[in-house]
């Protein structure tokens, strides 16, 4: 499977194939590691974090605060590096405990207060203990800490990601609790949220609410003046994200290192690439998108594959961008691809409302009535064609009623009629009738 | 690389196969957190996810999630995979915080910090029935176990823009399998060649199979099960030395209408073979027909003489509508009869009953249709209700609500092809008495 080079250069050999396992390491990680990736940008929201959690570590000061922005904005990213400065250059930090709660994972306040416990490594304290009321159990958890030494007792931190999720807890029990401790400063603590939604304080209760310190730092991706802007910053984070820095030599020659940089700063320049990079930020603005096709990208290399090229990019690109509820549609049967169209000509005809397994047959029988060439309609096959359709979420049902037969029940159709004859253009193998009775304007 | 590719044994998959590799491949690179296989039935998603991974020699484990499942379920099967052991009882899971302690005390104990774990979720499109939680949460494993090279591989029949909820989740790495071309299907049924027959030989058995099924069906796990079946009857004259192997034309006319038929039972494996015998019965009286399967159906049912004027009378009961009930079964006159389809006839716009489905009806409305359809009144010991019971048993029937403060409604479940079938075991003329016919 060696596969030689289209246009051999001279500088072809420089990556050696050991190296080249060493660099796609590398990239791997830079792409997709946390720890390679410390939060850049947004000055503002990061130092109101960084200060929030220094003055609650070092000055003891309880507080609250809420992180919002949308998905992949870097909410996380951004206190794990806050948190990792204050671990390098803190010296209270070593005794400030963090606890990290998830709504994803502790999705009631019981789980949330064993959560808690666990982190705070208190669960021999608690042991067997019965409590009166949750606030009794929180305060017995966060007394623990300051037992010792009373004048300096230990800081938490709570960090709370989907935080809305915790809104959804029978009367907020956990958050009403979080808050109270921090208004009113009974131990050192500082409640910080993390969420997508921005409208989250509605979800808080009257009571929650008020105990809340009302503190909201919004963290947005990146805006730019122009698309060209955005485009360019998206060109230069590639770049960034698949160049190798100096102290990753490790392995690597400093003459590969230089050569496989200047190899990436020409490519993400080349047009075919910037066409990809333009494509992707044109659909989504979203950092893990690219991400994911850098990473699928960079996967490509391997030791009978030294080199990227920018068919590389518009491989992946291609493969990103495909519609693949066409794909999907141009891997049915001719039978159920007819049903498709038996669909879509029904919803043109009685304007999109919705129809049941006997109206779409009908429809079918007409056509292969004047088809020429006799094709399979037997009912149950084609029944089974339509279940099939329904498996795939091509068709969704309009009630979930258990009630009506299976034949009568009523469908939408989710694919446009666009898609449907795209799909039926690339169907290898399509009898002629059948594209044509795609594309004719009813029947 | 090269060496990995060619011992996989798959066919057909080279890109995908390639695309996985260089992503689970090496154990000392990061692994991404979520990998999302979608594609059609029986396009070798398990199959290849499966032998990548056996071949690559990391830990996985794999869960296919059942409809209905409990989160619990999966979590211990995927534990106890990972472990090699089934877990003792004591060790339960039932939830993510708890999966998640599990699975970091597991990695402690067998040293999995970094090394690649994989979880293979089959039929992943019923984890959004779960809890709502369960999704996002296997999703970001990684993030939320601390271990940094477990992957979870979802695979599903269904694309991925169907799992967006409302909240959003974080994108995961796509890989599709494309639909098999002809020529891969080919290749791959013919990995099934019974080994006392030359390659062509069954290489040209499986091109006439081919042109019969595939406009219906390309689903590889069914046309493998047909074809095997098939190619028995395929073979059968050349055993009795009836046709010579080498003469493909006369193969072709005996075993053409074996696939026709074949075709029609296609993803229905019950009683084949029966109906099949049935069919050679029936084989000296009309050589031509082939009887459809909405036929081979009604007839597998056997159903007793009140049994099959019931069902039909509910069939009537189900596309007429009531008001029709006396001009249809009280003797009149053809005339009137002819009038009142003439007038559905010209009114376009109301929708032909047999096509908006049954209505229900109750028991009363039933029996009268019934006594009036029927030639042979039974008598009055006999209990119909039971018989009755025994049609919503066999699924023919419907019985409409639950409320015992109300009579029973029913709506009769089975199509027209059905009871045509049934009334001809009758010499019975449905169409006379149904109002939409045509
Ligand atoms: N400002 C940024 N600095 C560094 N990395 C970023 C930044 N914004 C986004 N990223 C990258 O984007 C990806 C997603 O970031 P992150 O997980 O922090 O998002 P999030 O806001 O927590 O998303 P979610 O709401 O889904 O939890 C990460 O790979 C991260 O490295
Ligand atoms: N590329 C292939 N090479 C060999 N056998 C295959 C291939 N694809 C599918 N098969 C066969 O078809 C069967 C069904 O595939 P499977 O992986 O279960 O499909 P899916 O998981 O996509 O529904 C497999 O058990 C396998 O025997
Ligand atoms: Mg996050
Ligand atoms: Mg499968």
């Amino acid at each position: 499977m060696s596969r030689t080079p289209k246009k051999p250069k001279t500088t072809t050999n420089v990556i050696k194939p050991n190296e080249v396992l060493s660099i796609r390491k590398i990239v791997k990680s830079q792409i997709l590691d946390p720890a390679s990736n410390p939060f850049r940008g947004s000055p503002k929201e990061f130092s109101d974090v960084l200060y929030l959690f220094r003055r609650a570590i070092e000055n003891g000061e309880s507080n609250s605060a809420l992180l919002i922005g949308p998905r992949g904005s870097g909410k996380s990213t951004l206190v794990e590096t806050a948190i990792k400065s204050l671990q390098d250059d803190c010296e209270a930090f070593d005794d400030s405990v963090i606890v990290r709660l998830n709504g994803y994972v502790h999705t009631d306040d019981r789980l949330a207060l064993k959560g808690i416990a666990t982190q705070l490594q208190l669960e021999n304290a608690v042991g067997d203990k019965v409590f009166g009321s949750f606030a009794e159990n929180l305060t017995f958890l966060l007394q623990c800490l300051s037992q010792g030494d009373r004048e300096h007792s230990k800081s938490v931190i709570f960090i709370l990601n989907e935080f809305d999720l915790f809104c959804h807890h029978q009367n907020q029990t956990l958050l009403y609790n979080l808050f109270d401790v921090a208004q009113s400063a009974q131990a050192p603590i500082c409640v910080l949220g993390i969420t997508c939604r921005k409208d989250v304080t509605d979800l808080l209760e009257k009571r929650v609410m008020s105990r809340f310190s009302n503190r909201q730092i919004h963290l947005y991706p990146q805006a730019f003046e122009t698309l060209e802007e955005g485009v360019r910053n998206r060109i230069q984070l590639c770049i960034n994200l698949l160049s190798l820095s100096s102290k990753d030599k490790i392995n690597i020659s400093a003459a590969t290192v230089a050569h496989w940089n200047a190899e990436v700063e020409s490519l993400c320049h080349n047009p075919t690439v910037t066409d990809c990079l333009k494509q992707m930020y044109y659909t989504s603005n979203c950092e893990r998108t690219l991400r994911n096709f850098l990473l699928l990208v960079i996967s490509r290399l391997d030791d009978n594959k030294l080199e990227l090229c920018p068919s590389d990019f518009s491989e992946v690109s291609k493969q990103l961008h495909r519609n693949l509820r066409v794909a999907m549609a141009e891997g049915l049967s001719v039978l159920e691809l007819c049903l498709l169209i038996a669909m879509m000509h029904q919803n043109e005809i009685f304007d999109f409302a919705p129809f049941n397994f006997e109206m779409v047959f009908n429809r079918l029988l007409k056509f292969e009535q004047h088809s020429s060439k006799t094709m399979n309609v037997d009912r149950q096959v084609v029944f089974k064609g339509f279940e099939h359709l329904k498996a795939l979420e091509f068709i969704k049902p309009v009630s979930s009623s258990s009630q009506v037969l299976k034949e009568f029940q009523m469908f939408n159709l989710m694919l446009v009629t666009d898609e449907i004859r795209e799909a039926v253009n690339n169907y290898q193998g399509l009898p002629t009738e059948v594209s044509q009775w795609a594309f004719s304007d009813y029947t | 690389m090269g060496v990995l590719d060619s011992s996989f044994d798959i066919l057909c998959r080279n890109g995908e196969v390639k695309q996985l590799v260089s992503l689970l491949g090496q154990p000392e690179e990061s692994i991404p957190q979520c990998i999302f296989i979608s594609g059609h039935k029986s396009s070798g998603k398990s199959y290849t996810i499966h032998k990548v991974l056996d071949g690559l020699k990391v830990h996985y484990a794999s869960v296919n999630c059942v409809e209905g499942y409990l989160p619990r379920l999966i979590f211990e099967s995927i534990l106890s995979q990972i472990k090699g052991e089934i877990l003792p009882p004591t060790s339960k899971c039932d939830d993510v915080m708890e999966f998640l302690t599990s699975l970091k005390v597991m990695a402690d104990e067998m040293n999995l910090h970094d090394k690649v774990v994989v979880i293979v979720l089959e039929g992943s499109e019923k984890l959004r029935d779960m809890s709502p939680n369960l999704l996002p949460a296997l999703m970001q494993l990684q993030e939320l176990s601390c271990l940094k090279k477990v992957c979870v591989v979802l695979v599903s029949d269904v694309l991925w823009d169907k799992y967006i909820p409302p909240g959003g989740l974080p994108p995961p790495i796509q890989i599709f399998f494309q639909q098999y071309s002809q020529s891969d299907i080919l290749k791959i049924l013919a990995l099934d060649k019974p080994k006392d027959y030359p390659a062509d030989f069954y290489s040209n058995y499986l091109q006439l199979f081919v042109a019969v099924f595939l406009r219906s069906c390309r689903d590889i796990t069914e046309l493998r099960y047909k074809a095997a079946e098939n190619f028995s009857k395929y073979c059968e004259p050349i055993l009795r030395g009836e046709i010579d192997m080498n003469d493909s034309g006369r193969l072709w006319k005996h075993i053409s209408p074996h696939l026709k038929t074949s075709l029609q039972l296609i993803y229905m494996r019950f009683e084949t073979e029966k109906l099949s015998s049935d069919m050679d019965l029936m084989k000296p009286m009309d050589k031509h027909s082939t009887l459809s399967s909405a036929a081979k159906f009604a007839l597998s049912f056997e159903l007793p003489y009140y049994a099959k004027y019931l069902i039909i009378a509910a069939f009537l009961a189900s596309y007429n509508s009531p008001k029709e009930d006396k001009k249809l079964f009280v003797k009149l006159s053809g005339r009137t009869k002819k009038k009142v389809q003439k007038s559905t006839k010209n009114t376009q716009t109301k929708i032909s009953s047999l096509v908006v489905g049954p209505r229900q009806f109750d028991l009363e409305r039933l029996l009268a249709i019934f006594y009036s359809i029927i030639e042979e009144k039974p008598h009055i010991s006999v209990n119909l209700l039971t018989q009755i019971t025994s049609l919503v048993e066999l699924q023919l029937l419907l019985k409409v609500g639950n409320d015992p403060l109300e009579t029973p409604k029913y709506k009769c479940a089975v199509g027209f092809d059905f009871i045509v079938i049934i009334a001809k075991t009758l010499s019975f003329n449905v169409t006379k008495y149904l109002v939409d016919y045509k």
